[in-house]
């Protein structure tokens, strides 16, 4: 046997017992809430009082908000199974990445607002007399949220494992198995981490968005805060409004400060970076938990466990024989690849013509308008969210001390989801009657402008020194720094910034160009006005053909537009 | 030397960095140095010494924390365009054409197109680019890089040229043969630049270039010792400098030794 690895030695003084008591209270808490969420899960439908309902008592909000956490939770812990399973096939064998790859791009920019409705129906008609089909529906809204974007990230860190590591692991004669654990998965870990955080938005995005649609459509109401939230809008409660829009934003502080600060703090040291990064990511949790007595006896038990998990799973698996199981020649004979392409292209043939039996012709000729009009705002809100933000982000990302200061700031702003602000902007264009049509690509614009921020302070800061040096050695000024330097060095970032960004501005210009306000109900004429009306009066094959062309023009979009701006920025424009 | 004209004059530089609230490293502590019309000063000194640091302070990109520079009389506090200056990195902007690199400096000049377009042209002939014009930075191999780099510096025709390991990240043959372009061009007079500041760590690149090597020391920063090389550069061959290497080289490893002792006693007190 290897020694275990002995645990730093580190000085005394640092630990303390009150560390352990208050970690303990922490986590003791923690594990009830949860559990009693867990358990409210599994409900059914038929209480005392007749119906679920949401009930508009701000007392109420913190077990509402439980409830949602739950969801999120769970569709957290979805999107990482996803994320390891398909990631690890798609950048093992080719088969499976040509077909994972581009299902999981499309989906990835496709507005999944418009298919919830859809998602709900399905959920409900699987578990009929539980709440668990609204459950699930949500938790799958959260898992669309993120997955994707989560898988993808994992997929191509995998990918760019630097060489001489893997070199040096298959020197120690490390299995596939070991390798994974031991090398591309730490490898991997501050991208997926980091990408998971950015996801949140969108996740809350899509929670609040599912939990809603019961309470449009006048069905059984799931508990949470989107549906408290989309009652309030029914019931043109202010203070309700208000007091929802303070839960969710607690409720993101202490979700960033309980797990995913101490994670960041965690993951800096899988960082596969030469020099020691400048600002060191602190978390109180995380020195919480390092400088409690019961660290060490928790350490001991993970890294025991993790050895066995690494080096011991593989052993038994040999001592039963069940390697065989396991192996799959990669790349795997050519027959059956082909066999599966062509499957694949059957089923999807299939559904494709049942799918065009279903849709109603006659809408076909509005669609084009009702598209365009989507698409202008979707644009034009992309386009404002650039002029007014790189300048934004370029004047913070040159100077440190606002980016330190600026980070964490923008961190927890970026993780609201954009129909957080809707209730507001509802409350104040109805009685202010402006028109939605143009005041959307302002609820647009509240999604895509962090993920550009981000990206271009990002880029900034990342700028080589020597090149800031150069353009103020020259003198280079004005009009011709912007348009010689700063905007070609930050255009790579605007790119992965607006596409990233995408996903969820089809999202928001779907959701945001129907909003409620008691009895009045404002609109915007669009492809997302179009699907909310139809669900909204159970058309389910207009809807149906909504939803279909809405694909279709995401496709188009990535096709004809981004695609060629990553290729550019790819090729000209990435300093390396 | 007298009655050579002083171009650049720094005097009593220092420099700290902060760490942090409480701390602060000093990296140059006062240091004087005065560079004359017509001359080469090599700074040698091992890495960390602070000759980057000292050379972004003469170039104005950096504040100094006391002291003052000069360049042709006026305090430098901001990059002054008597001076120009080329990185060991090469710093290319690799979205602009090799022209578009050269030109980048004569850009913010605001001469006319035509100007722009000739003095380019002329510099990139003359530095051994010509052909490569249209080609992207990413194209080229590192020598090409630093000649662009040399070009782009040049083309604005400082007074002083500063460069900051220019020849490091290259292989020796090809740093060979710029170092030899470069110290033709400007004792032929090809070049308006007058003056040079070089920071290597290469002895005899050194000797061979400059009339005058600076040795730093380090733990802060200064100029330890300063060396005359008084030998015609017409006559200055491997052979014909050896002895002049080996001394300075000798010097240097005192120097590092000496360094080390006196970092041991340090470190074993705190065991
Ligand atoms: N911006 C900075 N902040 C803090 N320390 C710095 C900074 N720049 C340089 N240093 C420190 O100053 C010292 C000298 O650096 P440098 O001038 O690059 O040396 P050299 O060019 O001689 O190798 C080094 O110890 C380096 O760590
Ligand atoms: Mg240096």
């Amino acid at each position: 046997m290897v020694r275990k690895p002995l645990i730093k030695a580190k000085p005394r003084n640092h630990y303390h017992w009150r560390n352990d008591l208050l970690l303990w209270v922490l986590l003791l808490t923690i594990a009830v809430l949860l559990l009693k969420g867990w358990h409210d899960m599994h409900s059914t439908f038929s209480t005392p009082s007749g119906n679920i309902e949401v009930n508009l008592d701000p007392h109420l909000l913190p077990y509402y908000t439980l409830r949602t956490t739950m969801r999120l939770l769970l569709g957290l812990v979805f999107s990482l199974l996803f994320t390891f399973i398909f990631g690890v096939l798609a950048a093992k064998y080719k088969a499976a990445e040509r077909v994972i790859l581009p299902f999981v791009n499309f989906m990835e920019s496709v507005p999944l607002v418009g298919f919830l409705t859809f998602t709900t129906v399905m959920f409900i008609a699987l578990f009929p007399h539980n709440i668990m089909g609204l459950e699930c529906a949500a938790i799958f809204g959260v898992f669309t949220g993120q997955a994707w974007n989560m898988m993808l990230i994992f997929y191509q860190t995998i990918r760019i494992v630097p060489n001489e590591l893997n070199e040096a692991s298959r020197m120690f004669h490390h299995g596939p198995w070991t390798r994974f654990w031991r090398v591309e998965c730490p490898y991997s870990m501050p991208g997926l981490l980091w990408n998971t955080m950015v996801s949140q938005s969108a996740a809350w995005f899509a929670i609040l968005a599912t939990e809603a649609i019961p309470v449009k459509t006048n069905t059984v109401e799931l508990p949470g805060v989107g549906s408290f939230m989309a009652e309030a809008l029914t019931q043109a409660n202010v203070s309700a409004v208000v007091w929802s829009v303070i839960a969710l934003i607690a409720n993101i502080i202490l979700l960033d400060q309980l797990m995913f600060r101490p994670l960041v703090r965690w993951v800096h040291k899988f960082k596969y970076e030469d020099t020691a990064s400048k600002n060191q990511n602190t978390s109180w949790f995380y020195s919480l938990i390092r400088h409690s007595y019961s660290s060490i006896y928790m350490t001991r038990g993970l890294i025991a466990f993790a050895h066995f998990w690494v080096y011991g799973l593989p052993r038994l698996c040999y001592k039963f024989k069940l390697n065989y199981l396991v192996k799959v020649s990669p790349g795997g004979s050519a027959k059956v690849a082909k066999l599966w392409y062509v499957a694949i292209i059957l089923i999807c043939g299939y559904y494709g013509v049942l799918l065009w039996q279903f849709l109603p012709k006659a809408d076909l000729l509005k669609m084009p308008l009702l598209m365009s009009y989507t698409a202008i705002r979707v644009f034009a809100a992309m386009a404002l969210s650039v002029i007014i933000f790189v300048p934004l982000g370029v004047w913070i990302g040159l100077n440190q001390k606002l980016v330190k200061m600026f980070q964490p700031i923008i961190q927890v702003l970026a993780a609201l989801p954009a129909n957080l602000f809707y209730p507001l902007i509802a409350i104040i264009l109805i009685s202010y009657h402006q028109s939605l049509s143009v005041w959307s690509i302002f609820l647009i614009m509240l999604g895509t402008q962090w993920y550009i921020l981000f990206n271009v302070i990002a880029g900034v800061s990342t700028l080589p020194h020597n090149l800031i040096e150069v353009s103020r050695m020259f003198h280079v000024k004005g009009f011709m720094w912007w348009r010689k330097f700063m905007i070609p060095a930050v255009f790579p970032y605007i790119v992965t910034g607006i596409i990233s960004a995408a996903g969820g501005a089809w999202n928001a210009a779907i959701a945001s160009e129907l909003i409620t306000w008691g009895k009045m109900t404002k609109q915007a004429v669009g492809l997302g006005a179009y699907i909310s009306d139809t669900t909204a009066n159970n058309e389910l094959a207009q809807a149906a053909l909504g939803c279909t062309v809405m694909c279709f023009m995401v496709a188009l979009c990535i096709v004809f537009v981004w695609k060629p701006l990553y290729t550019i920025a790819e090729t000209k424009f990435r300093i390396n | 030397m007298t009655d050579k004209k002083i171009i650049l004059h720094a005097e009593h530089v220092s420099k700290s960095f902060e760490i942090n609230k409480n701390h602060s490293l000093q990296v140059l502590e006062d240091i004087s140095l005065e560079v004359y019309e017509g001359e080469i000063v090599a700074f040698l000194g091992k890495s960390g010494t602070g000759k980057s640091t000292f050379l972004r302070i003469l170039a104005g990109l950096m504040e100094a924390s006391s002291g003052k520079v000069t360049c042709n009389g006026s305090v430098i506090n901001a990059p002054s365009r008597d001076m120009s200056m080329v990185f060991q990195s090469f710093a290319l902007m690799p979205w602009l054409s090799v022209f578009d690199n050269v030109a980048f400096g004569l850009e913010a000049l605001n001469y006319s197109k035509e100007k722009i377009k000739s003095v380019a042209q002329a510099m990139i002939d003359m530095i051994g680019l010509a052909g490569y014009e249209n080609s992207y930075p990413k194209e080229l191999s590192g020598g090409m890089k630093q000649r662009v780099g040399l070009a782009r510096a040049l083309a604005v025709e400082p007074d002083i040229l500063l460069l900051d390991e220019p020849f490091s990240a290259l292989d020796i043959y090809t740093a060979h043969k710029i170092k030899t372009d470069l110290t033709e061009l400007w004792e032929s007079r090809q070049i308006k630049t007058r003056s040079m500041i070089i920071v290597t760590h290469n002895v005899e690149e050194a000797v061979i270039m400059s009339d005058r090597v600076l040795v730093w020391d380090s733990n802060p920063g200064r100029i330890a010792r300063e060396f005359k090389i008084d030998i015609p550069r017409s006559e200055r061959s491997k052979r014909s400098v050896l002895d002049l290497v080996e001394e300075i080289s000798h010097h240097q490893h005192e120097q590092i030794a000496y360094a080390e002792r006196k970092r041991k006693p340090h470190i074993s007190l705190k065991k």
